[in-house]
C-alpha cells in the first residue's frame, strides 16, 4: 500500500497528476464534451508515458469530471455530465435562492467525500473483488433497476400518479430503436435517426436547462432572485458548504456507498446511482417536501454518490479487465498498452502496488480537485446575478453545444422539444425528475428481466438469495414511501 | 392551471396510447415490457384525471391563464424558429442571428453589447469544438449548398 | 516469439513493396497535382461507432501514422454512431468524392446487410473506393471454467443443450456466426439480450452461460485462463491460442467429416470475415487521389510502431493489410453468394 503511494510521489508524477486534474475539471464543466472523447483524445499521448505517470493523469482527468459536473447543474441546470443531472433538481433551485456559492461548495466537498470513499472501498474490495463481481448476475440487476424504478414515487413531489405515469412514459422512450433482446426496431417510424434510441443528454438538456432557460428568458429575469450587489464574493456560503457536508457525514457516506455499489455494476451508470442516492437522501430526510425547492441535502447525496461510483466502476476493470464503462473501457485500453494486465495479476503480490497507485490516484485527485474548484466558486457563481441579456444567450450557446458533441443536429432538435415539454412540466410543478429516471432504467430493466427469464426461470428468486434480499429491500421501500404519505396526509388533514 | 393540467395529462395519455398500439406490431417478447407499463401508466393517468376531474378546481379565470397561454406560445414558436433556423443557416448562422435579436429586442441591450456577446459566444464555440475536440458543428443547407460551389474539386 | 509469429512478422515486411508496386500508378503529374490538392487540408475519417469501442480505437491509432505519412494534412477522426454502422455507411457512400472523406467500416456488416437486403441499405458495396484492410476479424469460443463443454468434443457431443451468450440479434455478425454453429448441429439454447461482447463474456465466466463466440478479447481472456478457448473461427494464427482447433483450417473440417454442405456455409463465413476492417472511400474518387491514400494506408500498417502499439494495447493484435483492389474482389465474390446461404442469412437478420 505504501508501495503504491510512493510511486505517485516520484517526480513528474504529482505534475501529471495535477495537469489532469486541471483537464478534468475543465471537462467536466463544459456540457455534452464528456470525458470520453477527451480520454480518446489524450491516448495518444499516453503512449510516450511511463505507467505511473500515464495513470496519474489519465485517472486524475477521470475521476473528477463529475466533480465539476455537478457546478454546470447548480448555475445553469445543465448537467455536466448525465450523472450531475440528479444534483440540477435541488441545486438550481438554491441558485435561484442566491445559494449558488453554497450549492457548489456543497457539489466540490461532497465529490470529495465521496470520491475518497469510494477509493477507500476499492482498497478495502480488492481481495473479495471478483468473488463478488461473479456473484452478481441479470436477476440481481434487474432487482437493483428495479430498485431504482421504484424511487420513482419517491421523486413525484405531489402528484404521485402523474409521477409514476412519467416515469413510465421515461421507461416506454427508453425502448424507442432496437431492441438487444429480439433485434426489433421499434417506435421509430421508420426515422433511422431514431434506431439507437433517443439520447440521454438531449433529454436532460432539454427537459432542465432549456426548460428553466425558456422559463427566465421569457421572464427576462435572472436566475438568482436576490438583489445583490455585483461584487461580493460569497465566501461565507463557501465555508457554509463545505461544513454542511461534514456536519452531515453519515448521509455524505451512505450516499457514497450507494454510487459505488451501483457503480461497480456494468452498465447501470451514474445517472441511476446519483437518482437513487437523491431519493435515499429525500427519504430519509427530515424536511422531505423541501426537496425540488433547495434542500442541500438534495445537492450532497447525488455528488457524493456520483464520485464513489468511478471507484465503483474501477472494480470490474481492475478485476477481470471488463471496463465498467465506455471511459474505463479506454483507461484499460492505455493499461495494456503500458504493460497494466488487468486480472489476478494486478491483485498479486507484483502488482499490487500498481493497484494501490490507482486508488490512491483517485482519492488524491478528488481532494485535489476540490481544493481547486472551490476556490474558483465565488467567481463562479457570480453568474447568477448576471442580467438576462447576458445569461441567456451564455446558458443557450452551452446547452446546444452540450448536446452537439455527437454531431448530429437532430439531437438539438430534441432537446428543443423536450425542452418545451420541460417549460411546460415546470410551469404547472409537475415534476420531471420521474422521466429521466424511467429513460435510464428502462432499458436495463427489459434487458435484465428477458435475461433473466431465460436463463433462470419466472422463479428465479428462489434461485438467487442476493437478488431475493435486494427485492425485499424493495418491497419495503415502497411500504415506508406509502406509509409516510399517508402519514402526511392524515396531518394534513388534522391540521 | 386546472385546465392546463388537464390538457397536459390527456396528452400524456395519448402519447401513452400511440406505445400501447404500436407495440401490437412487434412480436410477443418485443411487447411484454412496453404493454405492462404502457398499461399501468395508463391507468395511473386516467385515475389522475378523474381525480382532478372530481376535486372539481375552477380552471385558471382571464389573466392568469391567457398569460400562461401566451409564455407557452412564445416558448413554442421560439423553438421552431430556432429549430428551422439551425436546419437553414447551421449552428453559426442560426445561433449568431438569435443571440443578436434575442439581445437586442427581446432583453434591449445596446447593439454593441449583443454583438460583443454573439461574437465572444461564437469565438468560444469555434475553438472549443472545431479547433481542440475536431468537432464539427453543424453547417447547415444553405451554407453548405454554396460552399459546394467555392471549394475546388 | 513463436515461428508462427516470425513468419507473419517476415510476411508484413516483404509484402509492403508488392502491395505497392502491384497498383497501377496513375500518371506522375497526377499524382504531384493530388498531393497539392491535399496540402493544408483535413480528411475526415469517419468511425461508424461511439468513442471507445474497437473501430474507434483502431481509427485513432491509425491518425498520427496516417498523418506522418501524409505531410501537411490533418486528420480528424469523427464519429457518426447510428442504425448499426449504416448511418455511416450510408453517408459516406453519398460524400463528396474528393479523397477528403474515409472511413473504417465493417465488412461483414455492409456485405451482409446488401446480402440481407436490409431497408436501411443505401449503398451498393461494390462501388465504394476500397483503401486496404486493416485486420480480420477473428472469433474465439470460449467457454466457463465449469462449463460442460471442456473441448471440442463435449461441444459437439454435450451432455445437455449448450447455452450461448449472444448480442446484437439482426446483425450481420450475429448472423455469420450463427451459421457457421447451427451448420456444426450440436444442440444449442440461444440466450438473447446481452448489450455488449464485454457482458457477454462476463456471462460466461460467471456460468450463467457456457459459451460465447468472441472476439479477440475473448482470446485475452483465455490467454488468462479465465475462460476456456474451446474452437478458433480465424484465418490467421492468434497468439497463445496456436494449439486451439481453427474451424477455418480444411484439415480439421476434413477431420470432423463434415458435409459439403456445412464445408460451404463455413467457407462462407471464413470469406465474409476475412474482408474484416476495411478502409473505404466514396465510389468515383480520381484514381490518383485514391492511390495517396491507399499508400498512406499501407505505409502505416506496415510502421513496425503501429504495429507494435497495435499489438501491445489489444487494438489490432496482427495487422494483416490487404490492398483496396483485392478488398473490393473479395466483396464482389461475397455478393454473389448461392440462393440457399442468401436465405439463411435473410432470415437470421429479421427480427426475432
Amino acid at each position: 500500500m505504501i508501495e503504491g503511494l510512493r510511486l505517485i510521489f516520484i517526480w513528474p508524477t504529482p505534475l501529471a497528476l495535477i495537469g489532469g486534474v486541471v483537464i478534468g475539471l475543465l471537462v467536466g464543466i463544459l456540457p455534452g464534451i464528456g470525458g470520453i472523447g477527451t480520454l480518446a483524445l489524450m491516448l495518444p499521448f499516453v503512449y510516450k508515458m511511463s505507467p505511473p505517470l500515464a495513470i496519474a493523469f489519465l485517472l486524475g482527468m477521470h475521476a473528477v469530471c463529475n466533480t465539476s459536473g455537478g457546478l454546470t447543474s447548480v448555475l445553469f441546470a445543465i448537467p455536466g455530465e448525465s450523472a450531475n443531472a440528479a444534483t440540477m433538481l435541488d441545486g438550481f433551485p438554491m441558485a435561484k435562492k442566491g445559494q449558488a456559492a453554497k450549492a457548489c461548495s456543497i457539489v466540490l466537498t461532497a465529490s470529495m467525500v465521496g470520491g475518497i470513499v469510494g477509493a477507500l472501498v476499492l482498497a478495502i474490495s480488492i481481495p473479495v473483488m471478483r468473488a463478488v463481481i461473479k456473484a452478481f448476475g441479470p436477476p440481481e440487476f434487474l432487482m437493483m433497476v428495479t430498485m431504482g424504478i421504484s424511487f420513482v414515487g419517491v421523486l413525484s413531489g405531489g402528484k404521485p400518479f402523474l409521477g409514476i405515469a412519467c416515469g413510465g412514459l421515461g421507461i416506454l422512450i427508453s425502448l424507442i430503436g432496437d431492441d438487444p433482446v429480439t433485434g426489433t426496431i421499434r417506435y421509430t417510424f421508420g426515422w433511422i435517426y431514431l434506431w439507437d434510441g433517443l439520447q440521454l443528454v438531449p433529454l436532460t438538456v432539454g427537459l432542465f436547462a432549456i426548460g428553466e432557460l425558456l422559463e427566465y428568458g421569457i421572464e427576462r429575469t435572472s436566475i438568482s432572485h436576490e438583489r445583490e450587489s455585483r461584487f461580493k464574493m460569497r465566501w461565507d456560503q463557501v465555508w457554509e458548504g463545505i461544513s454542511f457536508v461534514f456536519r452531515r457525514i453519515e448521509l455524505t457516506i451512505r450516499c457514497a456507498l450507494i454510487g459505488m455499489f451501483i457503480g461497480a455494476v456494468p452498465g447501470i451508470g451514474g445517472v441511476v446511482a446519483s437518482f437513487v442516492s437523491y431519493g435515499h437522501a429525500k427519504q430519509t430526510s427530515r424536511l422531505p417536501e423541501e426537496f425540488g425547492h433547495g434542500n442541500p441535502e438534495g445537492v450532497l447525496a447525488p455528488e457524493a454518490a456520483n464520485n464513489a461510483k468511478e471507484g465503483g466502476a474501477l472494480i470490474p476493470t481492475i478485476g477481470f479487465g471488463i471496463p465498467g464503462s465506455a471511459a474505463m473501457a479506454i483507461i484499460l485500453a492505455a493499461f495494456m498498452i503500458l504493460g497494466i494486465k488487468p486480472g489476478p495479476e494486478m491483485l498479486s503480490a507484483q502488482g499490487l502496488p500498481t493497484t494501490f497507485a490507482i486508488v490512491w490516484t483517485v482519492a488524491l485527485a478528488n481532494v485535489l480537485g476540490a481544493f481547486i474548484a472551490l476556490s474558483w466558486v465565488p467567481l463562479m457563481a457570480r453568474v447568477t446575478n448576471l442580467r438576462p441579456g447576458i445569461l441567456v444567450p451564455l446558458v443557450f450557446v452551452l446547452a446546444i453545444l452540450g448536446v452537439s458533441s455527437r454531431g448530429y443536429p437532430e439531437d438539438i432538435l430534441m432537446a428543443l422539444l423536450f425542452g418545451v415539454v420541460g417549460y411546460v412540466m415546470r410551469m404547472m410543478d409537475l415534476p420531471r425528475a420521474p422521466v429521466i429516471l424511467g429513460f435510464v432504467l428502462g432499458r436495463l430493466f427489459e434487458i435484465n428481466l428477458h435475461l433473466t427469464l431465460q436463463i433462470y426461470g419466472p422463479s428465479f428468486l428462489l434461485k438467487r438469495p442476493i437478488a431475493f434480499v435486494i427485492m425485499l429491500i424493495i418491497v419495503f421501500t415502497i411500504f415506508w414511501e406509502i406509509r409516510s404519505r399517508l402519514k402526511e396526509r392524515r396531518t394534513e388533514g388534522e391540521a | 392551471m386546472k385546465l392546463d393540467e388537464l390538457l397536459f395529462e390527456v396528452l400524456l395519455g395519448i402519447i401513452i396510447i400511440i406505445f400501447i398500439t404500436t407495440s401490437f406490431y412487434y412480436s410477443p417478447k418485443a411487447r411484454l415490457v412496453p404493454l405492462v407499463v404502457g398499461f399501468i401508466s395508463l391507468g395511473l393517468v386516467i385515475i389522475q384525471v378523474i381525480t382532478d376531474a372530481m376535486t372539481g378546481k375552477s380552471g385558471q379565470k382571464g389573466e392568469e391563464a391567457k398569460f400562461f397561454q401566451s409564455k407557452f406560445i412564445y416558448a413554442v414558436l421560439f423553438s421552431i424558429a430556432y429549430g428551422s433556423a439551425l436546419f437553414l443557416l447551421g449552428y453559426y448562422g442560426s445561433l449568431g442571428i438569435f443571440s443578436i435579436v434575442a439581445t437586442r429586442y427581446w432583453f434591449k441591450e445596446k447593439w454593441g453589447t449583443s454583438f460583443i456577446i454573439t461574437g465572444a459566444l461564437l469565438l468560444f464555440s469555434y475553438v472549443l469544438f472545431v479547433v481542440v475536440f475536431g468537432i464539427e458543428l453543424y453547417p447547415g443547407i444553405i451554407p453548405a449548398f454554396i460552399s459546394s460551389f467555392l471549394i475546388e474539386e | 516469439m513463436e515461428k508462427s509469429k516470425i513468419f507473419f512478422f517476415l510476411f508484413i515486411v516483404f509484402t509492403l513493396p508488392i502491395i505497392i508496386a502491384a497498383r497501377p500508378i496513375p500518371d506522375k503529374a497526377k499524382i504531384e497535382s493530388a498531393r497539392a490538392f491535399f496540402k493544408d487540408k483535413s480528411i475526415e475519417f469517419v468511425v461508424p461507432y461511439a468513442p471507445g469501442g474497437g473501430y474507434d480505437g483502431k481509427a485513432r491509432l491509425m491518425q498520427r501514422f496516417l498523418e506522418k505519412y501524409l505531410p501537411r494534412v490533418k486528420v480528424l477522426v469523427k464519429n457518426m454512431p447510428g442504425g448499426g454502422s449504416m448511418v455511416a455507411t450510408n453517408q459516406v457512400y453519398v460524400a463528396r468524392p474528393n479523397g477528403l472523406t474515409i472511413a473504417i467500416l465493417s465488412g461483414v456488416g455492409i456485405v451482409a446487410n446488401q446480402i440481407a437486403e436490409t431497408p436501411v441499405v443505401k449503398y451498393d458495396a461494390t462501388k465504394f473506393t476500397y483503401l486496404g484492410r486493416i485486420d480480420t476479424e477473428k472469433r474465439v469460443l470460449i467457454a466457463g471454467l465449469n462449463s460442460k463443454v471442456k473441448d471440442l468434443d463435449t461441444l459437439l457431443k454435450p451432455t445437455g443443450k449448450v447455452r450461448q451468450a449472444l448480442t446484437g440479434p439482426g446483425s450481420g455478425s450475429y448472423a455469420v456466426t450463427q451459421i457457421v454453429l447451427s451448420s456444426l448441429g450440436f444442440p444449442r439454447e440461444d440466450i438473447l439480450g446481452y448489450q455488449s461482447s464485454k457482458e457477454a463474456q462476463m456471462a460466461v465466466i460467471r456460468g450463467e452461460t457456457d459459451i460465447h463466440l468472441s472476439g479477440t478479447e475473448g482470446a485475452e481472456l483465455a490467454r488468462r485462463k479465465e475462460v476456456r478457448p474451446i474452437v478458433l473461427l480465424t484465418a490467421s494464427p492468434i497468439e497463445g491460442l496456436e494449439k486451439v482447433p481453427n474451424l477455418f483450417s480444411k484439415e480439421l473440417m476434413e477431420k470432423l467429416k463434415l458435409s459439403d454442405d456445412t464445408i460451404k456455409r463455413i467457407s462462407f463465413a471464413r470469406d465474409l470475415m476475412s474482408i474484416g476492417y476495411i478502409l473505404a472511400a466514396p465510389p468515383k474518387l480520381p484514381p490518383e487521389r485514391s492511390w495517396l491514400l491507399e499508400e498512406a494506408i499501407q505505409k502505416t500498417l506496415h510502421d513496425r510502431e503501429f504495429v507494435e502499439l497495435g499489438r501491445k494495447s489489444g487494438i489490432i493484435p496482427l495487422v494483416e493489410p490487404l490492398s483496396g483492389e483485392e478488398v473490393l474482389l473479395t466483396v464482389k465474390r461475397l455478393l454473389s453468394v448461392s440462393p440457399e446461404i442468401k436465405s439463411d442469412i435473410k432470415k437470421l437478420m429479421k427480427p426475432l
